[in-house]
């Protein structure tokens, strides 16, 4: 579909670079992304901001879109943002919020090298050498983030920041679980036990919203770039880590409790580093709790996107049915909790 | 009513072909995909062959009657499947409301933990014994 307006992004991209010429010599449709649909750019500037080859990525809306999820003058702003408070980001170079040159919106940002493939970045033995460290770098990173508090003027459209992030988020499953038509006793059985469970916040941040192995380009066990802004919010920090550690986020390797990557120990050290003080770590059981009801519900809405015919896909058909595994986590992990207490 | 092999046979069959002849000469993206057909198919074939186990409703509706009483449980509907449909029903609204505040890993949990590994049994039953994920998750 991009292929088509070739032409005009080519032209669109010479101006914004202020470049007497652009060469588009490869455009190719990456692989991952459910939600948005990323291109691969390989373009020879004349003169300009970037002159010579360069190789961009195009980020737009795939054929079907989900609930929640920013668009992409959003998602640029925010980029944006994290790239100034030294988050390793590919960098936004150009917006077309209006859909004027490909039909729809897009943006422009460097392309960073390495995989976001859990299954590989979880198993390779190639990695092992610097698992501490890399569990370590994306503690840091991800404290790097929480930095930026509300308010912020270019980050208006994420509204005003909750009073109790986790009970907002809690009771935002309601909703998402009455769109269902199927009764999923687990489910509201966990919502309302992270309802009344819900933890004040000492902090509300920016918070990423999927930070987690599968969103994090890394280049030999190293970060390069933190990818898929589309979920970001003020919330309380402990969710992305919450997120990133959650059990069905390790993809099978359940040792490694950063993400299936490395040591929790390390995640949490390194985000001290960066913070410059110690943190108190208990309310993340809570956070993963959370990050098990949400990706859970998120799976059923994924296998309806297949069987509504929205959009053909054997793994969203399978996602639909992998909620059950989560399920059990859910019922696991809070027994475990209240057990514990 | 269907000729031999049956539909669980034929598809034991394909599932078979898939894994021994075709999955061995796939790498990367396509073998992620024929994995994933497999898994597709190995589920059905659990849920074809317990269509005649009866066992597992009953036993959901027996912790049911724990919860709601065998009357009411009797009058949710017409055969199992609908009755545990209707009750589930009932039972969200009643999560809902509070009604198991007191308790939450009491008789309710009972019942929810047997939905959830009924569903895991076809699904993906390696998750019961060893916590396993199955393929795929989402990248």
């Amino acid at each position: 579909m991009i292929e088509a307006h070739r032409a005009a992004l080519r032209d669109w991209l010479a101006a914004r670079a202020g470049a007497q010429g652009c060469v588009v010599h490869f455009m190719e449709k990456l692989s991952g992304g459910a939600i948005q649909e990323n291109w691969l750019l390989r373009v020879e500037m004349q003169g300009g901001a970037m002159p010579g080859p360069r190789e961009l990525v195009i980020r737009t809306d795939s054929p079907s879109s989900v609930v929640q999820s920013l668009g992409r003058e959003q998602e640029f702003a925010l980029l944006e943002v994290a790239h100034g408070a030294g988050m390793t980001v590919p960098e936004p170079l150009y917006l077309d919020s209006e859909g004027a040159v490909i039909g729809k919106p897009f943006y422009v940002m460097r392309r960073v090298t390495g995989t976001t493939n859990p299954r590989d970045l979880t198993r390779d033995t190639m990695l092992d050498y610097r698992r501490d460290l890399l569990t370590h770098d994306i503690g840091r990173e991800i404290a790097r983030l929480h930095t930026v508090v509300p308010p912020h003027p270019d980050l208006d459209f994420l509204g005003p920041p909750p009073e109790n992030p986790a009970r907002q988020r809690a009771e935002s499953f309601l909703e998402q679980l009455d769109g269902l038509s199927d009764p999923l006793p687990v489910l509201e059985w966990g919502t309302r036990w992270l309802r009344r469970n819900a933890p004040e916040s000492e902090r509300v941040t920016l918070c990423h919203g999927d930070y987690r192995t599968g969103n994090i380009m890394i280049d030999d066990a190293r970060v390069t770039g933190i990818l898929d802004w589309e979920f970001a919010s003020w919330s309380d920090p402990m969710e992305d880590i919450g997120w990133l550690c959650a059990r069905c986020w390790r993809f099978g390797m359940d040792a490694r409790e950063a993400g299936g990557l490395g040591p929790r120990a390390e995640l949490y050290r390194g985000y001290e580093t960066e913070a410059g003080h110690l943190l108190d770590w208990s309310k993340v059981a809570y956070w993963e709790v959370m990050a098990t009801v949400r990706w859970a519900i998120i799976a059923h809405y994924q296998g309806l996107r297949h069987v509504s015919g929205a959009e053909f896909s054997m793994e969203l058909a399978l996602t639909g049915r992998k909620a059950a595994e989560m399920e059990l986590d859910v019922l696991t992990q809070i027994r475990a909790i209240e057990e514990g207490d | 009513m269907f000729d031999k092999p049956n539909r669980a046979e034929l598809l034991d069959a394909a599932l078979r072909t898939l894994r021994e002849e075709i999955l061995p000469d796939l790498d990367g993206d396509r073998k992620y995909a024929g994995l994933m057909v497999a898994s597709a198919i190995a589920t059905v074939i659990r849920e074809i062959e317990s269509d005649n186990n009866h066992e597992p409703v009953r036993r959901v509706l027996d912790h049911f009657a724990d919860l709601y009483g065998q009357d009411n449980v009797h009058h949710a509907g017409v055969d199992g499947e609908q009755r545990i449909r209707a009750l589930n029903q009932h039972l969200i609204r009643d999560i809902r409301d509070g009604e198991f505040d007191d308790d939450p890993t009491g008789p309710v949990y009972t019942l929810l933990l047997e939905q959830a590994l009924q569903r895991l049994s076809l699904s993906n039953p390696k998750f019961i014994d060893a916590s396993e994920y199955s393929q795929p998750s989402s990248s």
